[in-house]
């Protein structure tokens, strides 16, 4: 078995892993562990009580990285992400101490991220693209991997300072976290209830995360699957549709194809497929797309004009 | 086999059968659709007349056949083409992406190829590439063409008259191409010397001999060419009787000034040899030119009035040479001629007319009228052969001893003709030349708008009674 093939396993095996503490939310996971591996961040929409925390705890134990948390609440500071320089006195004196925030760890959990202040947002939004942060004239380094998984709650709007379009173009996916079925409530109380339950076991370093990144950026697509996906993203443009006010940026190609790879690769394939890229192009694109009024008043959402825009597509490859 | 080659010999075979696929369904389409522009065209042609329908449907039915090969040829399919097909029975694009990975020996490239090569392996057997048939495109392939052949065989009388217009306009063209043959002829003579009004003249047969081009231009039906043609021959024969009088003037003129300076353009003809040949050319083209040409040859032979005779006049030999083979009427002018036209031609030429008109030949072999004093003639009248009915006699004091004509049994001849006095019979006029001169003044008083509009046709379908 080579290299790339055993990566595979693994990662395959951790997801198991991930999955015996989170009973369903099969797709959920599957798609932060999508993200975590084309190097994504990740916009969790769903109601409180869904085990978003407890997923992220859960991922960041088996894959041997550091977690932190940060409820974002009104009165969040920058600083009390990124972290601040405070005076140590000692012996030799008086000197200024750089104490890093909550944002210095492998994966960040920015519960409810709607309720801090825009300038809060930007401060995690800044250290989610440049993997850096910059306190007073010193840049400070993010340690690698650096994962963000914020929170939404799609109910409770009141009080909230909805993230700009800018700014959720930096999130790779948007994930829709519903709500468990019948048979995973049950198996969700009963989980709970248990105390024989072994715990995930740790199956993967950071290191091996970021090697396993590197092999993905290796898989390969082909000429008509990269098509797809510039026709997907083009087709978010077309302005004869009355429902979308603006498509999606070309930072949506990148994370299609980057996302793509990533779920070749947890598949055990060599090569992105049309299914992949249809996979994908859900969450990388809901959230980019800014339907108009006709689409909000009609009741449309970005996922039924993203399932037209495929079905367009398909039915114009079948027919070549 | 390698999994590359494996792959690529895949890919091969596949392309094959789609590259066979696609030109048999373009084909098959490129011929549906010129049949069915076929039995379109053959459709209209049932209702409205139309004399190309079958033409064009073949020539529709070949575009849509070429236009298939030629499409199927242009859209030939490629390798990537046949591993898309490939990936559509389930590979999830391993083949096109292997294929386009082929040269690439990364870890992943080469994994990538096993993994396609063992897919591949697996699925082969069960990949049935579709090559046809296609129930409905060859479904409507025969509807077209079914189509297409009852409307090609269904008489209408649509048809018949589209049939009968091109007949006409062919005919139509035909005639047409032959006024403008005789137009470039006439327009040859303005180089002539011609007077201010022959120069009128021609320039009005020019003229209407235009009118004839544009009639034969808008013919549609067989009444019109009819007409058109009616008009045309008496136009023709105008033309003729004109050119022949010009002639004739143009010789007289040069006849009278023959120790002179001959009339004629730069060729060194004289306007007369240039009306002759005029008259030669157009005589090709038409009866009535034809007509008065051998008239004119006629004219020759009696130019040989005096045949030989060089001084001998009246008494010559006479053998002078009309050749005229013109007929009826024409012939007359072969008069001293060897007249070897019918009828009364070749009068006192070698007469050899037949029936009674051969009665003209009477005098036989130079015998002419005016060379009375010639040989033996062969008569036609009666028994032929008889030897000088028409004597003269050289010596009137009745020593008849000379005489080789017939005799009874008393001595006598039976039959005497007298050629002047009051046993002279008078001139001999044919019919048709009795109608051809009321007909020449009919023509002209329709062309000149004489009679009540309507009344034409009546006059012309008159006077062609007697044709």
């Amino acid at each position: 078995m080579s290299g790339l093939e055993e990566m595979q396993a693994r990662i395959a095996a951790c997801e198991q892993e991930i999955g015996k503490e989170i009973v369903g939310q099969r797709a959920v996971i599957r798609s932060v562990m999508t993200a975590l591996l084309s190097g994504g961040n990740v916009l969790l929409e769903g109601m409180p009580g869904l085990g978003k925390t407890r997923l992220v705890n859960t991922i960041s134990h088996v894959l041997d990285l550091s977690f932190k948390r940060i409820q974002f609440t009104p009165d969040l500071m920058p600083g009390d992400i990124t972290g601040t320089n405070i005076m140590i006195r000692d012996e030799s004196g008086s000197s200024f101490h750089f104490e890093k925030g909550p944002v210095f760890a492998n994966i960040v959990l920015a519960d409810e991220i709607n309720r801090a202040t825009p300038k809060t947002q930007s401060a995690l939004l800044e250290a989610m693209q440049e993997h850096c942060v910059t306190v007073g004239n010193t840049s400070h380094r993010l340690q690698e991997p650096f994962f963000v998984l914020a929170t939404q709650n799609p109910i409770e709007q009141e009080g909230t300072y909805p993230l700009p379009e800018a700014q959720l173009d930096r999130f790779m996916f948007k994930i829709l976290v519903g709500f468990p079925s019948k048979d995973e409530l049950k198996g969700i109380v009963d989980l709970t209830e248990r105390t024989d339950a072994a715990p995930a076991r740790t199956l993967l370093s950071g290191e091996e995360l970021l090697q396993a990144r590197e092999m993905v950026s290796g898989i390969k697509i082909a000429d008509p699957v990269m098509d797809r996906v510039l026709d997907i993203v083009m087709a978010t443009h077309d302005r004869k549709d009355k429902y979308i006010k603006e498509g999606a940026s070309p930072r949506a190609a990148q994370a299609i194809v980057k996302a793509a790879k990533a779920k070749a690769f947890m598949e055990g394939r060599f090569n992105v497929s049309f299914e992949d890229i249809q996979s994908v192009a859900y969450p990388v694109l809901r959230h980019r797309i800014i339907l108009s009024f006709e689409a909000v008043s009609d009741g449309i959402t970005e996922d039924r004009i993203i399932t037209g825009i495929m079905q367009r597509l398909n039915n114009a490859g079948g027919a070549q | 086999m390698s999994e590359k080659e494996f792959i690529k010999r895949c890919i091969k075979e596949t392309r094959g059968k789609l590259a066979r696929a696609a030109f048999l369904k373009h084909v098959l389409a490129g011929l549906t659709a010129g049949l069915a522009a076929a039995a379109l065209t053959e459709g209209i042609s049932l209702i409205i007349p139309f004399y190309f329908s079958h033409l064009l449907a073949v020539l529709f039915t070949a575009a849509g056949l070429t236009g298939g090969i030629i499409y199927s040829l242009l859209h030939k399919k490629s390798e990537k083409d046949a591993a898309v097909l490939l990936d559509s029975f389930g590979l999830k694009e391993r083949v096109i992406t292997a294929l386009e990975h082929e040269d690439e020996d990364d870890e992943t490239a080469v994994l990538l190829r096993r993994d396609a090569a063992e897919t591949l392996r697996r699925r082969m057997p069960g990949i049935k590439i579709k090559t046809g048939p296609w129930l409905t495109r060859i479904m409507l392939f025969l509807c077209m063409l079914m189509l297409a052949f009852c409307a090609a065989f269904t008489e209408t009388p649509a048809k018949e008259q589209a049939a009968e217009t091109h007949e006409v306009k062919k005919e139509a063209k035909v005639k047409k191409e032959e006024i403008e043959k005789t137009v470039d002829v006439l327009k040859e003579l303005e180089a002539a010397e011609l007077t201010e009004g022959e120069r009128t003249e021609l320039s009005q047969m020019l003229e209407s001999l235009d009118s004839s081009i544009a009639e034969m231009q808008d013919v549609a039906t067989a009444e019109d060419l009819k007409t058109a043609s009616d008009k045309l021959d008496y136009r023709y024969e105008a033309i003729a009787n004109g050119l022949e009088r010009m002639k004739e003037e143009a010789e007289a003129k040069e006849r009278a000034g023959e120790n002179g300076s001959a009339s004629g353009n730069s060729a060194g003809k004289t306007t007369s040899e240039m009306l002759a040949d005029a008259m030669d050319k157009l005589g090709d083209s038409s009866d009535a030119f034809a007509k008065a040409d051998g008239k004119n040859e006629g004219g020759e032979g009696k130019d040989g009035e005096n045949g030989n005779g060089e001084g001998d006049g009246e008494n010559g030999d006479g053998t002078g040479e009309g050749n005229g083979s013109g007929e009826d009427q024409n012939g007359k002018d072969g008069e001293n001629g060897d007249g070897t036209g019918e009828g009364k031609d070749g009068e006192n030429g070698n007469g050899s007319g037949e029936g009674q008109n051969g009665k003209d030949g009477a005098n036989g072999n130079g015998n002419s009228k005016d060379g009375s004093n010639g040989g033996a003639g062969q008569s036609d009248y009666g028994h032929g052969n008889a030897e000088g009915d028409y004597v003269s006699l050289d010596n009137p004091t009745g020593d008849d001893s000379a005489l080789s004509g017939k005799r009874d049994k008393e001595g006598d001849s039976k039959i005497t003709r007298d050629n002047s006095g009051i046993g002279f019979e008078g001139e001999h006029v044919k019919l048709e030349n009795v109608i051809g001169e009321y007909s020449k003044k009919a023509y002209e008083g329709i062309e000149k708008g004489t009679y009540p509009s309507g009344m034409e046709d009546v006059i012309k379908d008159y006077f062609s009674s007697f044709d």
